[in-house]
């Protein structure tokens, strides 16, 4: 499961360097915040979530 | 042409292989197996079911057009839905996964039932939820439809598409309930993910540079702008914050995983897909209309009028290559046919369990519900009435009523009087707001109908406190 959460932070690696590919410039530093903020928000509820299932 | 030939003949074929293969592993005659797969579903499966159950038609046709004339708020929007309901599934999620499995309940409707102890109440809420979301599904396979009837250049009219939809709907769900379902939903959620990755593969292969720059220049990069002002993304949020909860066809979902690890699995997996899917759809949206701009991709929609927005998505379709047209067309018909088949099965399951039908004829009479709730998806679709449309609309509003009746049966207070009461007072309420457009209080209305619903629940329990017991008898 590790490997997922991992997962999430190498999305937020590429959501961050995508606007750069897509403009080269920082105009789309607004998106890239907001999926940063989205994913950032989800790996923490995924490790509040990981406490629970890992007492079965 | 004949890419629309091979490409929906292959969809057809991948969907009848799947369902006659869950079909197999079906336990023939038990109601719990066919409605939530006797809660032995893998994170995998669940994960998908959940995804392609949540992500309707709405993410390739109306949040690409809502992000083509409105702009980046549309991500702040849907990633606020997103947010939320990892939220939820991370918080209130567990305890609903524990509860199904200790008191056995199969539909959301139980637990209602269960901790607050209104037969009758129970009984309205199953046909809030038929009265929200059918009306939904119908107006959901109508934009497919129009789109695969627009590129099949005259094989296929629209009445013939929505024809195929509705029997994928039918064949999904009729042949082994929630296992041919969920199955299929997790092909449906992969050819969901590759139609909109390809087209926003290309999109992103033919954007100039200035098309971005354009989108900054006409303020579409700003998370506020005229349109979306807080008014507007609060009233936008409000429902949908809450989806995971209000929709039953979404709340049913947290019963099916097999074990914890699964749970778990489940929520990772769906938050990956959620993530992606929502990125994919806002950017095509906003990369088309860079390129709209520059005069690169002639899009013909006027901004400001917002029923053509949902045109953008089969304009920027029409300048594509043929064979991406069709898979991004079979993948809005995936998206489609995976949330009805859903809703269709969990309204099915809450009627055989939650109104007077005896134990024996539960599974017989939920697959007969499944034929005529099609029957009438079918018929609103083709016919699609004004009313239909409006409820439609008005369906995420008209649910928030159950908002607190879910929250208080699992934390409480809980009381009968107050599911009464809710359920009596606050779906007219809810009817009358969001289907009004006369009526317009100084907030926004989804705001009010939560605000209203929660206040009706507390107040009825206060009054059931202090009434005497020979009036009223608490159920706890």
């Amino acid at each position: 499961m590790r490997v997922l959460e991992a997962a999430l932070v190498v999305y937020v690696v590429l959501a961050l360097t995508l606007p750069y590919l897509l403009s080269g410039d920082r105009t789309m530093l607004t998106f890239a915040t907001y999926i940063a903020l989205a994913t950032v928000s989800i790996a923490t509820a995924a490790s509040y979530l990981r406490r629970w299932a890992e007492v079965e | 042409m004949s890419e629309l030939v091979v490409a929906l003949g292959a969809y057809l074929a991948i969907i009848a292989l799947v369902t006659l293969w869950s079909r197999l592993r079906t336990r023939t005659g038990d109601p719990v197996d066919y409605f939530i797969a006797s809660r032995g579903l893998s994170g995998f499966v669940s994960a998908m079911t959940y995804a392609a159950t949540t992500y309707s038609a709405f993410m390739m046709v109306g949040l690409v057009g809502l992000s083509y004339a409105t702009g980046v708020g549309a991500l702040v929007f849907e990633l606020s839905y997103l947010v939320a309901t990892v939220a939820i599934l991370a918080i209130v999620g567990p305890k609903v996964w524990e509860l199904s499995r200790r008191r056995g309940y199969v539909t959301p409707t139980q637990l209602l039932k269960d901790s607050l102890g209104s037969y009758w109440g129970t009984a309205l809420a199953v046909a809030m939820n038929a009265v929200a979301l059918i009306p939904y599904s119908a107006v959901q396979i109508v934009g497919p439809a129009a789109i695969l009837s627009g590129i099949s250049r005259g094989l296929l009219d629209v009445r013939a598409s929505m024809t195929v939809v509705a029997a994928i709907v039918i064949l999904t769900t009729l042949t082994a309930g929630l296992r041919s379902v969920a199955w299929t939903d997790a092909a449906q959620g992969f050819i969901m993910v590759v139609g909109a990755l390809a087209l926003t593969t290309w999109l992103i292969s033919v954007t100039p540079s200035e098309a971005v720059s354009k989108l900054g220049d006409l303020g579409l990069l700003s998370p506020l702008n005229n349109f979306w002002t807080p008014r507007t993304l609060i009233a936008y949020t409000t429902p949908w914050i809450f989806f995971a909860l209000t929709n039953p066809q979404v709340f049913q979902r947290l019963y099916l995983p097999k074990d914890r690890k699964s749970y778990l699995r489940m929520v990772l997996l769906f938050s990956v897909f959620g993530l992606a899917y929502t990125v994919m759809a806002v950017l095509i949206g906003l990369l088309a209309r860079g390129l709209s701009e520059l005069g690169a991709l002639p899009i013909q929609v006027d901004v400001r009028s917002r029923a053509t927005w949902n045109n953008v998505t089969p304009q920027i379709l029409s300048y594509a290559h043929p064979a991406l047209t069709v898979l991004t067309a079979i993948s809005i018909i995936a998206a489609a046919t995976s949330t009805v088949n859903s809703i269709v099965l969990t309204i099915s399951s809450m009627v055989s369990y939650d109104t007077p039908i005896p134990e024996k004829l539960r599974l017989l009479a939920g697959k007969a519900v499944i034929v005529v709730i099609t029957l009438i998806v079918y018929a609103f679709a083709l016919t699609t009435p004004a009313f239909v449309v409006d409820l439609a609309v008005a369906s995420s509003s008209l649910l928030l009523p159950l908002l607190p009746l879910y929250l208080f049966s699992i934390y409480g207070p809980r009381s009968r009087l107050s599911y009464l009461a809710t359920v009596l007072l606050g779906f007219p309420l809810a009817l009358v707001l969001a289907t009004n457009q006369q009526i317009q209080p100084p907030i926004p209305k989804e705001v009010v109908i939560l605000v209203l619903s929660f206040a009706i629940y507390l107040a009825a329990f206060v009054l059931e406190k202090f009434l005497p017991r020979s009036h009223l008898k608490s159920q706890h």
